[in-house]
């Protein structure tokens, strides 16, 4: 073991590390000795868990309209062909694509079971993966997915649930919860050909309102989901 | 890119984009800097996707450091002026209006009670270092105080940190 940092001397300096506050010769010793050393290594992994909690106290706060656009203007203009973190910098390979759709899969199952959205999200994804292949074994269903309903702007009025049964009939559930006006807003779904299917109306009262509908057919097919309101709002979901 | 690569890829940002801004401007204080640290964030977290580790944590922790990487590099690079510790501790002890449902924010508000529940020194100490990279030595000279006095408000700030929110988990 090293005798300048031993365990006690770098237990000492694991807070500043696990908060990010240490730089130069000090980190590149403390870290050659917790990459040494288990014990060192799992205090460093729990006080990193606090470190990290701090950060979701940050005030929320919209970005200006069009955000989400730009940031995928950007990772369109990435060049293809470089690597991600294990080698150098660049855009993603095949692997990274598909870590990010798990990524992205993670967040929509998550969005789908608000009242367990913590616990979701913090489960390995190990887990989350039993506990979805359990509920879809109980429901006889293919999967669940969830999409975010926005206003024409862009910002989050609700959330759209797709249910696709494997031997029982598949649903679509909306659920509003800051609608910009209440009133009765028809509910249309268009499929990937552009063809429109009518399937009812949504009652929002004071900018909440939810309503299920059986959907024949595979979920797939949908493009997208569009309630038009009173004073023609419209929100939108892209399934 | 595959087909519905682009969607998955938006539904993210979207989900993530209100705390990814949020604490971008928290770091930087200037909208125009924070717009582009957020983005930045969200591009080096598709570059970097095959980094996450699920064992590791949730994806929002995941991304929230990176954008905390991201605004502290900006921040060197411009020398903006970060808010004073006094207002920064304010900001961050404020129940701020959430979207999600109500165990989101409760598991929010353990963690900021048990901020509040530090001592003014010690809690400046740890969200000075978590918020804006500084080291115990750069505390040591914001507060004037001797650097082991940094280190030592750290050290103990992070570690009833620690311990609050054990009680807390039960």
């Amino acid at each position: 073991m090293d005798e300048v940092y031993g365990c006690e001397r770098a237990r000492e300096l694991l807070p500043e590390l696990a908060l990010g506050a240490v730089s130069g010769h000090e980190r590149a010793e403390v870290l050659r000795h917790v990459g040494e050393c288990a014990a060192c290594r799992a205090e460093l992994a729990e006080l990193s868990k606090v470190a990290d909690s701090m950060l979701l106290l940050a005030p929320e706060a919209e970005p200006l309209g069009g955000f989400e656009s730009r940031v995928m203007s950007r990772i369109a203009k990435v060049p293809q062909g470089s690597q991600g973190p294990q080698g150098s910098l660049g855009a993603p390979g095949p692997t990274t694509r598909r870590r990010l759709l798990t990524l992205a899969a993670s967040v929509l199952v998550a969005a789908s079971l608000s009242a367990g959205a913590v616990w979701w999200e913090t489960a390995p994804d190990r887990r989350l993966a039993e506990q979805t292949r359990q509920t879809m074994d109980v429901a006889g269903g293919r999967y669940l997915k969830a999409v975010t309903l926005t206003t024409d702007s862009g910002t989050e009025v609700g959330t759209i649930f797709l249910y696709q049964g494997n031997d029982r009939p598949s649903w679509l559930l909306v659920s509003v919860d800051a609608a910009p006006a209440d009133g009765s807003y028809d509910v249309v779904l268009t499929n990937r050909d552009g063809k429109p299917y009518p399937i009812g109306a949504c009652e929002i009262k004071d900018g909440t309102g939810t309503v299920a509908y059986q959907v024949k057919g595979s979920l797939e097919n949908i493009g997208s989901i569009r309630m038009t309101g009173p004073g023609d709002i419209w929100l939108v979901a892209r399934a | 890119m595959g087909a519905g690569d682009p969607e998955a890829a938006a539904a993210f940002v979207r989900r993530y984009q209100a705390r990814v801004y949020g604490l971008a401007l928290t770091v930087v204080g200037v909208p125009a800097t924070a717009e582009e640290v957020a983005q930045e964030a969200f591009l080096r977290a598709w570059r970097f996707a095959d980094g996450y580790d699920p064992r590791k944590g949730a994806v929002v922790t995941w991304l929230l450091t990176i954008t905390r990487n991201a605004a502290i590099d900006a921040m060197r690079m411009r020398r903006d002026q970060p808010y004073e510790p006094e207002v920064l501790l304010a900001m961050l002890s404020t129940r701020s209006s959430v979207r999600g449902g109500p165990d989101r924010v409760a598991d929010r508000e353990v963690v900021r009670d048990a901020l509040r529940a530090l001592p003014r020194e010690q809690a400046v100490a740890v969200v000075m270092a978590r918020f804006y990279g500084l080291t115990a030595a750069e505390i040591a000279e914001r507060e004037r105080v001797p650097v082991g006095t940094a280190k030592t408000r750290i050290r103990l700030g992070l570690a009833r940190l620690r311990e609050l929110l054990e009680v807390a988990d039960g």
